[in-house]
């Protein structure tokens, strides 16, 4: 009589056992921790579309971070290893220094992802060339989609 | 493939004490006894895998055909490493609750057990990441967390089913489903494991013990 409730339960058990074990561990939570800037307009402070930029780390100019048209909005990759990088923005033939200032920690985010450094924006400075002014929105830069700062021109 | 195997030895030996159950026995006792075992789950699988081992006892005491005490010591070592990132984890645990029963006190069936357990468990363990490789724009970040010292409560609740081989012998499984209730490691010393409860990376972490038990009766008392 036991059998009969019991060596189902079994089997199941077994079956889910062995799905368990023929499952492949992946990643699926966003790693990628960009500082998120969008793009406004100095007069109306309305998000625009920038029609051609260039943006490159500064040292770095061999590798852009970003090259195109018509953006309103960009991710910039903060350097865990230092507690301040500077970005080089090109718009249209003008260019700008950004100076972000901040310190990184590191989190544990799951078995599968491992670690991230999350980053806590403390200053920022720039050249006034082409950009008017920049606010800090939220100073926490993580792999979620708030913007952290915001570039008006 | 590796697993495939390790699960499918595990389903040989999840059915057998279902077979051995169905061998009803004549005699009419409950005495009060005191057993002790060890979960050979730990040791097949370090068999099998050896990038950690997990070792424990089973103590428990009889109070009467439904109630029995339970103390399950023991002592691990998890070891963990992919493309960014290596973990290591050692320490000892125990967990004590107790064991309902679930068959009825009949003659046929007072030697065997089927039935729930709740258990409150403690581990004390030592951590540390000794590797961790980040890529990003600006270059590869190699950083590590070095060895600390934490602890962690978690709470278990299992369903099993142990029964007579042969004089004072049982054999059985467990099925556990476990969630912490604390741990003082946090943030980017968070453990990735926990000895005694497993994989700290859901809110209930799934398990599974077979174990061997060494019965011995306390006298002839009836203990219902």
């Amino acid at each position: 009589m036991k059998n009969v409730f019991l060596t189902p339960v079994s089997l199941s058990l077994s079956l889910l056992m062995l799905v368990i074990s023929c499952t492949e561990e992946s990643c699926d939570q966003p790693t990628g921790v960009l500082m998120k800037a969008g793009f406004y307009s100095a007069e109306t402070e309305e998000n625009i579309s920038v029609d051609s930029l260039d943006i490159y780390g500064l040292n770095v100019p061999d590798s852009m971070i970003c090259s195109g048209s018509n953006l309103n909005k960009i991710g910039l990759p903060l350097n865990p290893s230092a507690s301040r990088c500077t970005f080089v923005m090109v718009n249209g033939g003008r260019s700008d220094t950004i100076e972000i200032l901040y310190h990184s920690s590191l989190e544990f985010l799951s078995r599968a992802c491992g670690y991230i450094y999350l980053h806590e924006i403390e200053e920022i400075i720039f050249t006034e060339n082409d950009i008017t002014d920049i606010y800090i929105m939220n100073k926490s830069v993580n792999p979620g989609d708030e913007e952290n700062i915001q570039i008006l021109f | 493939m590796k697993k495939i195997f390790r699960y499918s030895f595990s389903l040989s030996l999840l059915l057998l004490p279902l077979l051995l159950t169905a061998q009803e026995a004549d005699t009419v006792q409950a005495p009060k006894s005191v057993s002790m075992g060890f979960d050979i789950t730990g040791p097949v699988l370090y068999a099998l895998d050896n990038s950690g081992y997990n070792y424990e006892g089973h103590l428990s005491y009889r109070l009467n055909y439904k109630y029995y005490l339970v103390c399950e010591p023991g002592f691990s070592d998890y070891n963990y490493e992919q493309y960014n990132y290596e973990y290591k984890s050692h320490g000892w645990f125990v967990r004590i609750g107790t064991d309902i029963g679930m068959l009825a006190p009949v003659a046929s069936k007072i030697d065997h057990f089927a039935g729930i357990g709740l258990r409150y468990g403690l581990s004390v363990f030592e951590h540390e990441t000794p590797a961790i490789n980040i890529n990003n724009y600006w270059g590869e970040v190699n950083t590590s967390i070095p060895a600390n010292t934490a602890h962690a409560h978690f709470l278990e609740i299992q369903g099993s089913i142990k029964t007579k081989v042969f004089r004072n012998v049982l054999i059985g499984w467990a099925v556990k489903l476990r969630t912490l209730v604390y741990s003082s490691a946090r943030k980017e010393k968070k453990a990735l494991y926990i000895p005694g409860m497993g994989l700290n990376d859901s809110s209930v972490t799934p398990a599974f013990s077979y174990y061997i038990i060494y019965r011995i009766p306390l006298g002839n008392s009836s203990g219902e």
